[in-house]
């Protein structure tokens, strides 16, 4: 049990990846402000770029960083985009509750 | 022995930010938490030999996202939520709390099984594969086509977000 805590293989990495996957889940299911349900988002990709790295790492492969900077990239890319629809929202709708966003007409 | 406790250290920052996100009821310091938690992870990426990964996640998310997504909290001025952070509905959130269980408990097995396979896995810590070098190579061969998509998506998005955020007018219009 304890040298199972103190040698820190593949499964401990994973757990952590698979933490913060389900953490940012609940968020973009509960949470009411849209702004926190993009954050929720942004958490959901680090979970899965940890565990590209994790799995790249120990399985001496150079493909799972690559694909980890993609990902960062293109991440940024849709928080740029999803943060603009939250403007043009807020400028129609004086508001961030995502209850309100349910009848959008163009 | 170092990397034992600088996994146990940066992931309980990690884990305890997530949550900071998931529970916080002020956006900003769910903003921050996020901080907190992009950084924990750059750590994580350090102790994976991966320390470019762990400079890029740094500069892109904790630099760059995240002054975004403060700029448009502090544009909007964004009060903390008084009546509950969760949305409502008693029902709806129950059965969201279940699927969530039943997919961390599929993503947890899906680890064990996992780890009994790949579990005997000891990494090389003496190879740099995750040199820039390394990247490099295999960035601008094997992936060279993504790579330019890529070039070509980042053109079109900030064209993209700058006119999305300049629309008056849909049926809302005032």
């Amino acid at each position: 049990m304890l040298s199972s805590l103190l040698t820190i293989g593949l499964g401990h990495y994973l757990f952590v990846s698979g933490a913060l996957f389900v953490m940012g889940l609940l968020g973009v299911l509960l949470r009411k402000n849209i702004l926190v349900i993009l954050m929720s988002i942004e958490l959901m990709l680090n979970g899965v770029n940890l565990a590209f790295v994790t799995f790249g790492y120990f399985l001496n492969d150079v493909n799972g960083a690559v694909i980890v900077l993609f990902v960062i990239a293109i991440a940024a890319a849709e928080a740029a985009v999803g943060l603009a629809l939250i403007v043009t929202l807020f400028k129609n709708f004086k508001e961030a509750n995502i209850r309100f966003f349910e009848h959008l007409k163009g | 022995m170092t990397e034992v406790f600088i996994f146990y250290i940066f992931a309980a920052l990690t884990v305890f930010a997530g949550l900071g996100v998931l529970l916080h009821p002020n956006p900003i310091m769910c903003a921050l938490h996020l901080v907190a938690a992009m950084i924990g992870i750059a750590g994580l990426f350090f102790n994976l030999n991966a320390p470019f990964i762990a400079a890029v996640q740094i500069m892109v998310y904790a630099g760059a996202v995240m002054v975004l997504f403060l700029f448009v909290i502090m544009i909007f001025d964004l009060k903390e939520e008084g009546r509950g952070i969760f949305s409502y509905g008693a029902l709806s959130n129950f059965l969201k709390i279940l699927f969530a269980g039943l997919f961390s408990g599929l993503l947890l097995s899906s680890i064990l099984f996992k780890i009994s396979r790949f579990g005997y896995l000891i990494p090389d810590k003496t190879a740099p594969q995750f040199e820039v070098r390394n990247l490099a190579k295999v960035m601008f061969t094997d992936y060279v086509f993504a790579f330019e998509v890529l070039g070509l998506l980042l053109l079109v998005i900030p064209i993209g977000t700058v006119a999305l955020s300049r629309i008056r007018g849909g049926t809302h219009a005032q």
